[in-house]
């Protein structure tokens, strides 16, 4: 009967303190808030050629639509236009992955502008576009081959390969490298 | 008179609305999180413009730590189990029933088929220890590959799914830091057998182009 007595709280009790609930309630979203995995992992598509085949995917390049990067140590990238033939006389240059003054991708866009722009060019050469020869050497890493082809794609090259590197290019980064 | 009274009932704020509310989102997220399963390897995936969500199904990624180790993980529990079958016939190794349940839902590993045993009678409390030390698959590039184990794992998977209409695609997930040799012998051993188009993964990072 003590309910009786306390009777005068009996209006006040269909009011709950609510706030100890909404606090943990919050918790919970807070918490779910941040384990939920927003991004998902894109994927980037490559194909390579068939070896097994090679006479199928082959084709010529000229030397005025190549460019050759050559992915070394440390982020740098070695790039020269052509596609090597002629080693001795292959000017080689450096660039980073940065925004900066030697960004890769300048290089990439002011070759890309110079293949398009060269009369020498048939039309369909020019609109496929310049030929981008990609040679990571052992000491490059996975980020760097990844961000070379998503130069590609930013650039908008169509046409590039991934190509091993041979012991003529290796010498060649090696004597830059140096200076 | 009338003031004092109007401040004392505004102390009691009515929660229901911002309760009803909390509990709404807690819903909403409690039922679309999706937990991340335990990975035994740690990769660091680079970041790249691409927007290709990776598709669900029929996936077979190859995992390549910056150590150079090679995990590999599966979706379907059914293709694991017959792959493994199959690895189980060629490298003359005995999976009991248990064994190869807990070997379809183990996620990737990375246990060469001489330590898979090891892996999969494992204690489930130190499982996930166990799977994180394995050495990774053996990537044996010598005689044609004819003794890698990760060349024989993509041949019988893709055995397993010749006879299905869905073709099973390969993607490799590398850490940043991975040296490049270890993925060109990964990208040799999916050339050799004819894979030649396949997957990176990815994450999503802003094109910085696209401001111009």
């Amino acid at each position: 009967m003590a309910e009786v007595n306390t009777g005068g709280g009996k209006k006040s009790s269909p009011r709950v303190d609510m706030t100890p609930m909404v606090d943990l309630g919050f918790l919970l979203v807070t918490f779910f808030m941040v384990t939920t995995t927003f991004s998902k992992p894109m994927v980037m598509e490559l194909g390579m050629p068939d070896k097994n085949n090679p006479t199928k995917d082959n084709m010529k390049i000229k030397e005025s639509r190549a460019i050759t990067l050559i992915l070394g140590k440390e982020n740098r990238v070695f790039y020269y236009t052509g596609t090597g033939q002629d080693a001795e006389n292959t000017h080689i240059e450096v660039g980073y992955f940065n925004d900066g003054k030697k960004s890769i991708r300048q290089a990439l866009l002011r070759r890309k502008q110079e293949v398009e722009t060269n009369p020498n060019l048939s039309a369909k050469e020019k609109s496929d576009g310049m030929v981008v020869l990609i040679k990571p050497d052992e000491e490059s890493n996975y980020k760097n081959v990844v961000d070379i082809l998503d130069e590609m794609k930013i650039c908008d090259i169509h046409i590039y390969a991934i190509v091993d590197i041979s012991k003529p290019e290796k010498d060649m980064i090696q004597s830059v490298a140096v200076e | 008179m009338g003031k004092i009274k109007i401040k004392r009932k505004s102390t009691a704020l009515d929660m229901t609305a911002m309760c009803d509310v909390a509990f709404l989102l807690l819903t909403f997220f409690m039922l679309t999180t999706q937990f991340r399963p335990p990975e035994p390897l740690t990769v660091d995936i680079p970041s790249s413009i691409v927007s290709i969500p990776i598709p669900n199904k029929d996936m077979a990624v190859i995992s390549i730590g910056k150590d150079g180790r090679v995990f590999l993980d599966v979706d379907q529990q059914q293709v694991r189990v017959q792959a493994l079958n199959m690895m189980a016939e060629k490298y003359n190794i005995k999976f009991t029933d248990a064994e190869k349940v807990v070997f379809s839902n183990i996620g990737p590993f990375g246990a060469p088929m001489n330590n898979m045993k090891t892996l999969l009678s494992a204690d489930p409390t130190s499982r996930d220890e166990i799977a994180g030390k394995m050495p990774g698959i053996g990537l044996d590039t010598t005689e044609n590959f004819s003794k890698c184990e990760l060349f024989d794992w993509v041949y019988r998977l893709r055995s397993v799914k010749q006879s299905s209409d869905t073709k099973l695609r390969f993607a490799i997930k590398g850490d940043m830091k991975t040296q490049y040799p270890a993925v060109k012998t990964v990208i040799a051993i999916l050339q050799k057998q004819n894979v030649n188009q396949f997957s990176l993964i990815t994450n999503l990072e802003a094109n910085p182009l696209a401001k111009k």
